[in-house]
């Protein structure tokens, strides 16, 4: 059996996801060490700046994004609870110039890709983007930018890794102990975190219980464990029927906001395949997800060691340390994980 | 043995509660088409209602209850079943599958109340909004939203203590539910009062029992923004199996809807379509 971690990396016009799953696959070889696939829109990129990628990453799949949205049509959505879910509409040529951009360039080279890379396994993949989301990811408390969200290709994952068993891991999620391993050795055909602990202690965030008040349990997507297996597909198939009937399933769900997450529709597609009941036919960590948001700042690395500065509870701007050690976490400010690989945190 | 379900209700001047008793019949005799039914009221009913029930029972020493919650008659359900075995439920209430193997398990009591109720996400609820008085004066946590007993002398004395408790309310509750002391008498209090002073909770209740049932009252249900009415927050779909919905949540547990506006005509219609169609 083929056993490995997936990373996604779809670059933004200002987020470098690259290098972002680049840092998170070396603490995967480190800590796992286990082969690494990586699926990215920007394959090119990977080659110029990381010559070594082929220490790092063991597969590589190309991800073709088709854009099916009309950018026009997307007008600013008001949430009621806070500005960190928006589908706020950036101009056009900021996006759409970006996305077309890097895949013209990737279709020139597509002939000769799969022999510069002299990868063993290459796999190339169209998608087909139905929403084209733009969010605002914070860099602290204080500063935030609107940018391009491209997240639904996990939905692909069944098609896209090459493993039998596979892990999924967002490139923002960092490792720092071999708990995952774990996992190869477990009976579950699907795995994910149902509990979380926010590394703050202050802040409660109720749609990390359920996806909406009044709905069903909350499900993260950013670690999630497969194997391929029949109900695995099934699995992946509903995924994509939710993804393409998004619209459908916000009303039907009650979310609170239109923006398409794959915590929700990992969640849903739970729910249905319990049989629209609490159920155990999707696996859950023992453990809880640890994560900080994207109003706290990473701004140290050491081997398993971790520093941040975490928002501090009705002291806007105001920042508390918190240290840890051999912890896996999410860290949301991808900013300052960025800021940490270049050497200016 | 006869055994058999049986409905207490008595229409206040807001809720027709002999509707919800005829729509729960409707519910037993689609998952379990055998089961005898009983209702116990003193209400006309109309002959359509009637149909659904194997006796009509007029309420023994009718005393014209004019309390708010129907509650001083409710003790006279174990002097006036027809059966040796009773499951008792309250008329606003939903069976929602096959619960005959209720029966089984609940042989090995004379007498039992459940001490869980589960919200409509299949959580136990842990929520003691409203159960202050049970918490602050030490009652045993009793439910007698559903419960059942055997007709034995040990439980004819229960059932006695219930009527004295019910009956003499103000002076019971004065004396042993001084904190949270409650302003109308309760079915409740009074089953679980008894059991206190007789000393039987550790055999008429068992935790995490197979006798589940929803408990839809709305500070129940882990929300943050809690409704007056649930129905108007939540969707409700039953379909022509009678499998019912709430939220995307199926409802295989007993269903105490509690609000009225849920029993919609359309879900009695459904009801009755799902019973003529077996």
């Amino acid at each position: 059996m083929k056993e490995g971690i997936l990373i996604y990396a779809l670059n933004n016009n200002s987020i470098n996801y690259l290098e972002l799953a680049i840092f998170a696959a070396k603490r995967v070889k480190q800590y796992l060490n286990k082969p690494v696939a990586i699926a990215t829109d920007s394959p090119d990129y990977l080659i110029k700046i990381c010559p070594e990628y082929k220490d790092i990453f063991d597969y590589l799949i190309k991800i073709v994004v088709i854009n099916k949205y009309n950018n026009n049509n997307k007008k600013p959505i008001k949430n009621s609870n806070d500005n960190y879910e928006t589908n706020i509409a950036i101009p056009k040529e900021t996006t759409e110039n970006v996305d077309k951009a890097q895949i013209t360039q990737v279709t020139k080279n597509e002939t000769t890709l799969r022999n510069i890379l002299e990868i063993d396994y290459f796999l190339e993949i169209e998608f087909e983007d139905l929403l084209g989301q733009n969010r605002i990811y914070f860099d602290g408390s204080v500063a935030n930018k609107i940018l391009p969200f491209k997240n639904s290709i996990r939905i692909k994952s069944y098609e896209i890794t090459p493993f039998d068993k596979t892990l999924i891991i967002d490139a923002d999620y960092i490792i720092s102990n071999d708990k995952l391993n774990h996992v190869w050795s477990q009976e579950k055909d699907i795995l994910l975190y149902k509990k979380s602990v926010d590394m703050s202690g202050h802040r409660y965030d109720p749609r990390s219980y359920t996806i909406s008040d009044k709905s069903i349990d909350f499900y993260w997507a950013t670690v999630c464990y497969f194997e391929k297996t029949d109900f695995t597909k099934i699995f992946f198939d509903l995924l994509e029927h939710i993804y393409e009937n998004w619209g459908y399933y916000v009303l039907f769900y009650q979310l609170e906001s239109k923006m398409y997450r794959n915590d929700f529709a990992f969640s849903i597609a739970i729910h249905i395949l319990n049989g629209y009941e609490k159920n155990q036919l999707i696996g859950e960590f023992s453990d809880s997800l640890c994560y900080t948001l994207d109003k706290d700042i990473l701004i140290e690395i050491n081997d398993s060691k971790l520093k941040f500065l975490i928002e501090k509870q009705d002291y806007y701007g105001e920042y508390t340390l918190l240290k840890t050690e051999d912890l896996n976490i999410h860290i949301m400010n991808k900013f300052s994980i960025e800021r940490f690989i270049k050497g200016i945190a | 043995m006869k055994r058999g379900y049986l409905i207490y209700a008595v229409n206040t001047l807001d809720i027709d509660y002999i509707r919800s008793a005829y729509a729960l019949a409707l519910s037993i005799k689609k998952f379990m088409p055998l089961e005898s039914i009983s209702l116990v009221t003193n209400n006309e009913i109309d002959a359509k209602y009637k149909k659904m029930f194997d006796n009509i029972i007029d309420i023994p020493w009718d005393n014209n209850d004019m309390s708010l919650y129907k509650v001083n008659d409710r003790w006279k359900l174990y002097h006036c079943t027809p059966y040796d075995e009773t499951i008792v439920f309250d008329a606003d209430m939903l069976v929602t599958r096959d619960i005959t193997f209720w029966w089984k398990y609940l042989e090995k009591f004379d007498l039992f109340f459940p001490s869980d109720a589960y919200d409509y996400r299949g959580n136990l609820i842990t929520d003691r909004y409203y159960r202050k008085a049970f918490d602050s004066n030490n009652l045993p946590n009793l439910y007698s939203t559903v419960y059942y007993f055997k007709k034995n002398d040990k439980i004819h004395n229960f059932f006695n203590w219930v009527e004295i408790i019910n009956n003499n309310w103000e002076l019971f509750y004065g004396k042993f539910i001084v904190e949270n002391y409650p302003i109308h008498p309760s079915m409740d209090i009074n089953v679980s009062l008894a059991c206190k002073i007789l000393d039987l909770e550790d055999i008429i209740t068992q935790k995490n029992s197979i006798i589940k049932f929803v408990h839809m009252k709305p500070h129940l249900q882990s929300w943050q923004s809690v409704s007056e009415n649930w129905v108007d927050d939540c969707m409700v779909t039953l379909d022509k199996n009678c499998n019912l919905k709430i939220n995307n949540f199926y409802q295989y547990n007993l269903f105490h809807y509690v609000e009225e506006k849920f029993l919609s005509n359309k879900i009695l219609k459904t009801l009755e379509i799902g019973v003529d169609h077996g």
